[in-house]
């Protein structure tokens, strides 16, 4: 006990940047060019945000666009699509969360009770490759699949009986939603998987022994001590998905898009593309991504709070 | 102790590696052409090209001109920079309408051209390419990156008042013009293209010839004649109310949705020339009369829509035309399962190429304009059109041009415009990209794929369009002669010439007017127009499946809406232009 002591003291007093550059110098410095890269492309871009304020012509640069003051956000806010897309964003977001945040937990449980060892292994590859497809590769294989009338779904089910008519699953907006989250869904499940089944191998065996000695079956087990191990690693992802609530993934969007979803299928990305960029409007487009910004980071702060009153750690 | 050295050694090395990743991030890359279509590309012509910048356009801004062209006229007058001095020029790249050459900023012409014109004047010609269906886009970006091309084009009157507007253009000196480029100047000023330089007061524009700008004769629609003639039609129906019964008969016939159908992909798909009065009232011309912004709201607009709908619902169309892209409705065409497909004539075709391939006994036709006026009692149709101007490509400095690169820029023009330099760029090499007829004409080679000397689009258009909209023998009955289809089955010559033809006496009559220009730049325009667009396409979809009883109805509501977003301010601040004097008169 004495000499452990001894050890941290010495550790403590040789802790100074000089020793510390000394012992690990080669570590720093390969630390360096990610910090490096990490400012460039994160922060060094701050400056540019001023653009907001201004009405900036990208052949004019900064120096030469003229300062607008709020002018910019006071156009975006009185645009009615700016408050269908905001509408739409928050209402997809939500649902995604809603069913897409469960689906991860579920399988992670779900696969963690299988036994053997090579089944898992493969169902959970299977499970996550399509998180490496790209939304153009998922769109048009979606496109192939259900279209109303040429689609293979709509063929097979038409041919065989079931239905007379094609189910119009990316034609008819309340079908092209249904449709829209599933596949989201089905896109980002198993990646999840991954995360909780890391974190489920970290929970001590013995709790599991312990708790089948007493008695314990499966579903308590999995109540009991699973879902409990877990469930920081669920808090943190909570909330940085609460996070993106105002966000909007453009790819997905355009992949997914016609001009009979438009309705729903305009959301924020499709805004400040349509709008900002697409318009030569950087300003435009800036101020609403900065507002997207400000939402999620502020959805972020509030349930980090929550989640710190509820007695979890959270993630700040 | 040799560990510990492995380490440090590795350490470093790795440090190094990373500096230089990051450093290699930061660097400037070429713009990429965005195409690696499947065609063979000319590796053998890439090393020139990549050779390193001898200087930037920072370089030479700083100083005084290097003088190039000086004291006589045109190309004889001209000396090679002293400094080097980089001239970048926009070219199309078509992606998958096609290119022709794999590479459209590097290929064996971009090759020529900087070893018969940029190696004499110490000119780097660099080539940038601009995605056909992005242009906007596309000019934005490279103006925030402060790198836009010397000189900026379009065919489009609007765009280059917006451009002005926004900051990217220069006015330019039209006496130095007339010194550096005097063939490229003569051909403007015999064609009265010198009286349209000016945008916002200012000499900005350089303008392109466009032969035959009355007509369109260079864009067709083909059909299957073998399928006309199988309905009981012995020609092509002059009315729509004879157009709707061969589609019906087409469908009796077996062929499901004859029409095939896409998506609407940009502006000028839903062109209502054929369904306005004339002659046409000058301030709906003004107002409403072109083509970037559809005319919903219109009674024009209203009578196509009406139009498409019933096509939907007669089952003409392909029900789901609003998922498809232009390339299926292409390939419908190629293989036999659509009447008809509309595309730019060219001396190579590659989709007559492979509807032949598959359909060698099928019998094809082009719809010829009919030369009197018809008016479709029930569909309130006709056969007008919209002429062209006398302009092709409209040219300005970009505002980042020095004053040697703006001087390299009109050399440019003028070196293409030398008659020499224009037939090698359209024809390419004898023997090789054509051949000689035995009246002396050139003929295209039709298939020019896997050839080192491959030409782009439409036998180069896209490079020598700064000079001419369409290649021109300085006939019309050689210049059809010289885009009829080569290696078919079939010869168009006759139809193709017809056509020309009747659209001309069309003109004659008064019954296709060009669209009205606004000498000044509309804000209601750049600040709508995309805006527009897109609501348009989501309600002339609407419009077009909706049930044929609810289409008057539903027209009002939507053109309310329309108006409403922005189409209502842009027809106000039109009509001030053209109260105020500021636009062309319908002629």
């Amino acid at each position: 006990m004495a000499k452990s002591k001894k050890a941290k003291a010495e550790i403590q007093t040789k802790a100074t940047w000089k020793n510390a550059w000394r012992r690990d110098w080669q570590l720093y410095l390969l630390l360096l060019f990610p910090l490096v890269m990490v400012f460039v492309f994160s922060y060094a871009a701050y400056p540019g945000l001023r653009m907001v304020f201004m009405d900036y012509k990208p052949a004019k640069g900064y120096a030469g666009s003229e300062w607008v003051g709020m002018a910019t956000f006071q156009k975006i806010f009185s645009d009615p699509d700016f408050h269908r897309a905001v509408r739409n964003s928050v209402v997809f977001n939500l649902a995604d969360l809603l069913v897409g945040f469960p689906m991860p937990i579920i399988l992670a449980l779900i696969l963690n009770e299988l036994r053997y060892a090579r089944f898992k292994k493969v169902s959970q590859t299977i499970l996550y490759l399509p998180h490496f497809l790209s939304w153009a590769i998922i769109g048009s294989v979606a496109l192939t699949m259900f279209k109303p009338s040429s689609g293979l779904v709509n063929v097979v089910m038409m041919n065989a009986g079931i239905i007379e008519e094609g189910i119009p699953f990316l034609n008819e907006k309340w079908h092209w939603a249904v449709t829209y989250l599933l596949i989201g869904v089905w896109q980002g499940m198993g990646w999840g998987t991954i995360l909780y089944l890391a974190a489920i191998t970290g929970i001590s065996g013995e709790l599991y022994e312990a708790a089948m000695i007493d008695g314990a079956n499966r579903w308590k087990r999995m109540w009991h001590i699973t879902l409990p191990g877990i469930k920081s690693t669920v808090v943190t992802l909570l909330i940085m998905n609460l996070g993106r609530v105002m966000g909007s993934n453009l790819e997905r969007l355009v992949a997914f898009g016609n001009s009979q979803v438009k309705d729903f299928q305009y959301q924020l990305a499709v805004y400040i593309y349509n709008k900002g960029l697409n318009n030569g409007k950087f300003s435009m487009g800036t101020a609403v991504n900065l507002f997207q910004s400000l939402i999620g980071l502020v959805l972020v702060i509030m349930s980090d709070r929550i989640a710190k009153k509820l007695g979890e750690d959270g993630l700040l | 102790m040799k560990k510990k050295y492995l380490q440090k050694v590795l350490a470093v090395a790795m440090t190094g590696a990373m500096a230089l990743g990051v450093l290699a991030g930061c660097g400037s890359e070429p713009a990429s052409s965005g195409n690696e279509s499947s065609a063979p590309s000319s590796q053998e012509e890439s090393s020139e090209e990549e050779a390193p910048e001898e200087s930037s356009a920072e370089d030479s801004s700083a100083e005084e001109s290097s003088e190039a062209p000086a004291g006589t006229a045109g190309i004889d007058g001209w000396e090679p920079f002293a400094e080097r001095v980089t001239l970048k020029i926009p070219v199309y790249d078509r992606g998958d309408a096609g290119n022709g050459c794999s590479d459209v900023v590097n290929n064996y012409w971009t090759n020529w051209v900087q070893e018969n014109f940029g190696e004499k004047y110490n000119i780097d010609v660099e080539y940038v390419a601009i995605t056909r269906t992005a242009v906007m886009n596309d000019y934005a970006m490279l103006a925030a990156g402060q790198d836009l091309p010397t000189i900026c084009m379009e065919y489009d009157y609007d765009k280059l008042a917006t451009w002005q507007a926004e900051g990217y253009l220069q006015p330019y000196d039209v006496e130095q013009f007339k010194t550096i480029a005097p063939t490229y100047w003569q051909t403007m000023a015999d064609n009265g293209n010198d009286a349209y330089t000016k945008l916002a007061g200012e000499d900005y524009l350089m303008l392109g010839y466009r032969p035959y700008g009355n007509s369109t004769y260079t864009f067709v629609t083909w059909y299957r004649k073998d399928w006309m003639k199988e309905a009981g039609f012995e020609e092509y129906p002059k009315t729509n109310t004879e157009l709707l019964e061969l589609y019906a008969k087409l469908v009796e016939n077996g062929h499901e949705y004859p029409l095939s159908g896409s998506k609407v992909a940009g502006v000028g798909v839903d062109q209502n020339y054929g369904y306005r009065d004339y002659p046409q009232d000058e301030e709906i011309w003004a107002t409403t009369g072109d083509y970037q912004i559809p005319a919903l709201s219109t009674e024009a607009q209203k009578r196509y829509l009406k139009w498409e709908n019933m096509l939907y619902n007669e089952g003409y169309k392909n029900p789901e035309y609003y998922l498809r892209e232009a390339s299926e409705a292409e390939a419908d065409f190629i293989n036999g399962k659509a009447f008809s497909w509309a595309g730019y004539v060219s001396s190579t075709m590659t989709q007559l190429n492979s509807f032949y391939e598959n359909f060698p006994d099928a019998e094809l036709g082009v719809i010829v304009c009919p030369d009197t006026f018809i008016q479709d009692e029930t569909w309130g149709s006709s056969n007008a059109y919209r002429p062209g101007t006398n302009f092709g490509m409209m040219i300005a400095l970009s505002n980042s041009a020095t004053e040697d690169e703006a001087k390299a820029a009109m050399m440019y023009l003028e070196w293409m415009a030398q008659e020499e330099n224009l037939f090698t760029m359209t024809w390419g090499e004898e023997g090789v990209n054509f051949n000689y007829d035995e009246d002396g004409n050139p003929v295209a080679v039709g298939d020019q794929s896997g050839l080192e000397q491959q030409q782009g689009h439409n036998n180069n258009v896209d490079y020598w369009c700064a000079v001419t909209a369409i290649k021109t023998l300085g006939s019309i009955e050689k210049d059809i002669a010289a885009i009829n289809p080569q290696g078919l089955p079939q010869d168009f010559y006759d139809e193709l010439l017809a056509n020309y033809n009747g659209q001309v006496s069309i003109w004659n009559e008064g019954y296709a007017n060009s669209d009205c220009l606004f000498a000044v730049s509309l804000e209601s325009v750049a600040e709508y127009g995309n805006t527009l667009f897109d609501l348009y396409a989501e309600y002339r979809d609407q419009l077009t499946m909706c049930d044929p009883e609810e289409f008057d109805e539903l027209y009002d509501e939507l053109s309310q809406k329309y108006l409403d977003q922005g189409y209502q301010e842009v027809i106000d601040e039109r009509k001030a232009a053209f109260e105020s004097g500021q636009t062309t008169k319908l002629q």
